[in-house]
């Protein structure tokens, strides 16, 4: 079993150990989690301190034969595309699970559930046979579902049923697309990589429909218009530690398979239909943007603005140019990273004062300062503020667009939604924090230690990668030539 | 080896993290580190400068480190070093050195008193890092960062609530400006593959870039100018602006930031230069603003916003010259301008600290008690108007010559008009505030002259304000700092001097004969012109329009879209198609009732009694169904 295989079963193993401590041992179930998500942090930095990053090969590849009759493998390998992906994948885990302590409710089942979603992630960012992915890709779905299901606000029943069954209905035709891929290689395969060798034999019809199917799975999760309506009820209902995980990690598996799979197999379908990303990104962007004006709940704003910061990603990868898949990549990191960092903050107001109607408040800021600093600081690097880490991912993605001659006036029209972005955030710290204090809130607390904790260290990264973004750049380049050059016509 | 300019901007920023982090702990919070950074990075700026007079800098210099690579291209960040940065910075690090001192009793009884300076700190090093970029891509950051700095201190005392609101009024009009520079640093890299200054002036001195599209990329740039320069029409954010603490108002909306609008049209004056269409555009956007804003200060009676508008005129004039290829007069105005109108701010400051009040209609006579205030803002109204000999004087004269000589002579009408107005308004400020009788006693009594603290920038600055112009014009400076190769030069015209200066002098004369002496005739003037008074006190109802025309229009968009997403999409598509399954199930409890019992056990029915895994699996064999029918047709 190979450092890859333990990475990703680290946190089952961990549940499951969590599993046998009694229930009542609520601290030592809670102390458990934390160590074993802290591990599995440790771990994937490790990983990325022994990984070449100057090559694109996969690397600490860990292969077996797993299902012989049907040629399936247990196939786990990381390259530079995966790499920033899991890392941000176990630091999101780490950091929700210490937002958690809070929860009182069924706690073991709670930690559970959260390190097995863990592992399925991991898995999926991980998994380069394609079965082996749509299993860890099922499998995220299971966690999740009770997770919202049992942990949830008022709806939610209703958000995970329509969470479960809107991912689920996306998942069908990704089998159909996987399943395909399958009967059209000879011998049949579900292996990445030979699928890769063999993808110049299939036509541009067979590339086109598996597109299609592979295309409705990760738009649902990513969320593309118009798959999009289980993302902002799911955020309103989720526990906070569970929308950072949403936000912050699964909405990426969508735009990670796209790239590592839609486009790689696929490179014919892709060219074809970039233009049709493209145009989907720009209403993404421009839709979510417009949708997040108009809400009043702080976290369904939130929510919509991710419809929009995902809209950016698409737009750069549609360009399918190293600057275009760079940009893509730190939107993606970096998302993950600002808008974690938001669903966290609004779970420390929530908390208290049990609303996130923008209209409830008023001139808070002089009652709570540090929260305050901390959600403008997030406010403003969510609005791409440069030095501050969304900036340069959404520059390089608009770049990477500009470049391609016929999607100029879609990055164009994109560009709108910059200005729509930081007027919703303006007008919502503007209802929330400024003017005089509403004397509901005069015995409202500021953040406690334990939340501190938790938001300091992506604040941190928040600033080194708007400073230092080569950090991120850096190993992931290689990859991305790599995966540039397979789109190239032959 | 010019590398250690960079520690011209790093310092101030050192300084802001320090001060925000550990300023509790330090004695005076925090601020005398601010200072000292600043006072360094004069300094340093001194030296540059004083290297450059003695020929041992040769300029342009420059250095380059790499920010970041994607692909094959590499983003840096780096430092010019040429005539026009070295100017700005030794304009920049002087007023804000004199801004934080007069701050330190300005805003002694402040709450958040360290974060003024953090804020000070931060906003001193984006304007630097801006001014000494060598990029496109580190002008917009340090552009953008100014922008939040801005916004923070306009909303500053937020307790307020037309605080908050002004800081979202400025940041939203500026980034709409902003959005067409994003537009104009993606062209241009779309044409060039670069962001860096010298390499694009080859680019363009070389002819690789068509005059179209310098015309694109010049109008695109010049969009960010408009907002961040508060010209028409986005000129509404500024008068709003006033909210900031007045030291706010003097370095960041009236010397220094929002005169980096007119910087990056000198940055991308290549672009500019080689598209006289899009110059035409710039000319009279300029011309416009100018004589615009100097009508609506006429009826303005808080002393604040006077200045404000006379700072949107004045940078409509460097506007206009950088229009009408007068490049050395636009940033010669720049440059002087900074002086008197940071003068004339703190100044204002000073008289509001003693009045407890903007509005001009309660002062009166203050000069009694306000000697060195009233002298200093005395200097910087001379200098604004243009009174012969003062600083403002050769650079608005060598706006208007230019205009005149280079054959604008329409603009040229409009800038003399606007020297009246402004002669005329500032005469009036100025009676209003210090001249006549105290119109509240109370307030008048206890008006007491600001510490030295408060004073000492005011005489520090009185001196370039009076005398910047007459040294750089004399001894040939202007031509040597702010040079554009190419540009005709400038020929003296006495007739174009003489109105200029007459249209001036006439503004001093009708603003002396009414004000202060007759008010109540003013009064019966402004009742029987009374849709014309309340026209430009409501600055032409544009914030209205604006309110209808676009904002209640986005917000109704926004509205829209969140109906349409909450019952198009998610009711009729989303839930509609799940009704629709819901239908089709009936199929699937027929298979329940009549297959199941017959064909499974009771157990592994029980089994498949929970509904989810039901669904899951009559999902995948629906799917696997279709695929095996795709695969056979």
């Amino acid at each position: 079993m190979g450092v890859l295989s333990a990475l990703t079963f680290l946190p089952l193993v961990g549940g499951l150990v969590i599993l046998c401590v009694p229930g009542e041992k609520k601290f030592l179930i809670r102390v458990l989690a934390a160590i074993v998500s802290g591990l599995t942090f440790a771990a994937t930095v490790w990983l990325w301190a022994h990984m070449n990053t100057a090559v694109a090969d996969f690397q600490f590849v860990d292969r077996w034969s797993w299902i012989p009759a049907f040629h399936i493998h247990f196939f786990l390998a990381v390259d530079g595309l995966s790499l920033p992906l899991v890392m941000l994948t176990t630091l999101l885990t780490l950091l929700a699970v210490m937002s958690s302590f809070a929860i009182e409710l069924r706690v073991k089942e709670y930690f559970f559930f959260f390190l097995f979603l863990e592992t399925a992630m991991l898995g999926v960012f991980l998994a380069l046979d394609l079965f082996l992915f749509y299993i860890f890709w099922e499998l995220t779905l299971i966690p999740m579902f009770f997770l919202i299901g049992i942990w949830g606000g008022p709806k939610k029943e209703y958000a995970s049923l329509k969470f479960f069954l809107f991912t689920l209905f996306g998942s069908v035709f990704m089998l159909v697309g996987i399943l395909a891929l399958y009967f059209s290689s000879a011998p049949h395969t579900f292996d990445f990589t030979e699928l890769l060798a063999q993808n110049s034999l299939w036509t541009r019809q067979l590339q086109l429909w598996i597109f299609l199917g592979l295309y409705l799975g990760f738009a649902v999760k990513i969320p593309i218009f118009p798959f999009h309506t289980w993302l902002p009820l799911a955020h309103v209902e989720a526990p906070t530690a569970v929308s950072v995980i949403l936000a912050g990690v699964l909405l990426k598996m969508g735009l990670y398979g796209l790239m590592r799979f839609s486009f790689a197999l696929l490179p014919i379908a892709t060219r074809e239909l970039a233009f049709a990303l493209a145009v989907v990104a720009t209403v993404n962007i421009l839709y979510g943007a417009f949708c997040s004006l108009a809400q009043t709940d702080i976290k369904r704003m939130i929510a919509y603005s991710s419809i929009n910061h995902m809209g950016y990603a698409l737009l750069g990868m549609a360009s399918m140019s190293v600057l275009g898949f760079s940009g893509a990549i730190l939107q993606m990191v970096n998302h993950g990273i600002i808008t974690g960092l938001l669903f966290l903050l609004v779970g420390v107001l929530y908390d208290r004062a049990h609303t996130r109607d923008l209209h409830a408040f008023g001139g808070i800021g002089a009652q709570v300062p540090v929260y305050t600093g901390f959600m403008t600081f997030a406010c403003f690097a969510s609005m791409g503020l440069p030095l501050l880490s969304g900036f340069v991912g959404e520059f390089l993605c608009f770049l990477g667009a500009f470049q391609v001659p016929h999607y100029r006036l879609l990055t164009g029209l994109s560009l709108i939604a910059i200005l729509i972005t930081a007027a919703f955030f303006l007008v919502m710290i503007k209802k929330v924090f400024l003017g005089p204090l509403n004397p509901k809130w005069e015995r409202l607390t500021d953040m406690d230690g334990r939340e501190l904790l938790t938001a300091v260290p992506l604040v941190i990264l928040t600033i080194a990668f708007g400073i230092w973004p080569a950090a991120l750049l850096q190993p992931v380049t290689a990859t991305l030539t790599h995966m540039v050059d397979l789109l190239k016509i032959p | 080896m010019i590398e250690y300019a960079v520690l011209i901007a790093l310092l101030p920023l050192l300084s802001a993290i320090l001060i925000f982090f550990f300023g509790r702990w330090l004695p005076m919070k925090g601020a005398w580190l601010g200072i000292l950074a600043v006072a360094a990075s004069l300094v340093l700026s001194i030296d540059l400068f004083m290297r450059f007079m003695d020929g041992s800098l040769v300029t342009p210099v420059w250095s380059s480190w790499t920010w970041f690579t994607a692909g094959i291209y590499r983003f840096e960040v780096g430092i010019l070093l040429d005539e026009a940065s070295i100017v700005m910075l030794l304009m920049v690090s002087t007023v804000s050195l004199l801004v934080q001192i007069y701050s330190l009793s300005y805003m002694s009884d402040a709450p958040h008193f360290k974060r003024f300076y953090a804020y000070l700190s931060l906003f001193t090093f984006s304007m630097l890092g801006l001014v000494m970029a060598n990029n496109y891509l580190q002008f917009f950051v340090g552009w953008e960062l100014m922008g939040a700095c801005s916004y923070f201190l306009i909303s500053f005392e937020f307790e307020r609530e037309a605080a908050g609101a002004a800081g979202n009024k400025a940041f939203l009009t500026t980034r709409l400006g902003d959005l067409g520079f994003y537009a104009g640093l993606l062209t241009i890299f779309y044409v060039s593959g670069t962001f860096n200054f010298i390499q694009i002036q080859e680019h363009l001195r070389d002819g690789y870039i068509s005059s179209h599209m310098c015309y694109i990329i010049a109008l695109l740039m010049f969009c960010g100018s408009v907002g961040k320069s508060a010209q028409f029409p986005l000129h509404v954010w500024l008068p709003d602006a006033m909210e900031g603490p007045t030291p706010v108002s003097a370095l960041i909306h009236a010397a220094t930031m929002v005169a980096a609008g007119v910087f990056l049209v000198a940055r991308a004056y290549g672009f500019f230069v080689a598209a006289p269409d899009a110059l035409q555009i710039v000319a009279w956007v300029g011309g416009i603003t100018a004589v615009f804003a100097a009508t609506m200060a006429i009826t303005e009676n808080d002393i604040k916003k006077v200045l404000a508008y006379s700072t949107i005129s004045q940078l409509g004039y460097m506007i206009m010259a950088m229009g009408v290829l007068a490049y050395p007069a636009g940033l010669f105005h720049l440059t002087t301008h900074a002086a008197f109108k940071a003068l004339l701010f703190l100044a204002a400051g000073s008289v509001i600290h003693a009045a407890h009040t903007n509005d001009m209609t309660k002062m009166g006579s203050l000069s009694k008690q306000l000697l060195l205030t009233t002298i200093t803002f005395f200097c910087g109204t001379l200098s604004l108007i243009g009174f012969p000999l003062t600083s403002g004087y050769y650079s608005k004269e060598m706006i208007l010559n230019s205009a005149f000589t280079g054959g604008h002579f329409v603009l040229f009408g409009i800038g003399c008009f606007t020297a009246f107005l402004t002669a005329f308004y500032m005469t009036r400020a100025f009676g209003l505030t210090f001249l006549g009788t105290p119109r509240e006693r109370d307030r008048f009594a206890h008006a007491h002259e600001s510490p030295w603290s408060m004073t000492l920038p005011l005489l520090l600055l009185s001196i370039p304000a009076l005398g910047l112009g007459l040294v750089m014009t004399s001894s040939g400076l202007v031509d040597k700092f702010f040079g554009w190769p190419g540009l005709p030069a400038t020929v003296e015209s006495h007739k174009a001097g003489a109105i200029a200066v007459g249209s001036g002098l006439a503004g001093i004369v009708l603003g002396g004969i009414l004000y202060p002496g007759q008010l109540p005739f003013v009064g019966r003037l402004a009742v029987r012109f009374s849709p014309l008074y309340r026209l430009l006190q409501r600055k032409y109802y544009i914030d209205e329009l604006y309110g209808f025309l676009f904002i209640r229009r986005t917000v109704d968009l926004a509205h829209v879209a969140n109906w349409f997403d909450a019952y198009v999409i998610d009711r009729v598509f989303v839930d509609g198609f799940g009704k629709i399954v819901d239908q089709l199930s009936v199929v699937k409890r027929w298979v329940n009732d009549h297959v199941r019992e017959n064909v499974f056990s009771d157990a592994l029915a029980r089994r498949l009694q929970n509904s989810l895994a039901q669904n899951y699996l009559l999902v995948m064999t629906l799917g696997f169904v279709m695929f095996v029918l795709w695969r056979v047709f």
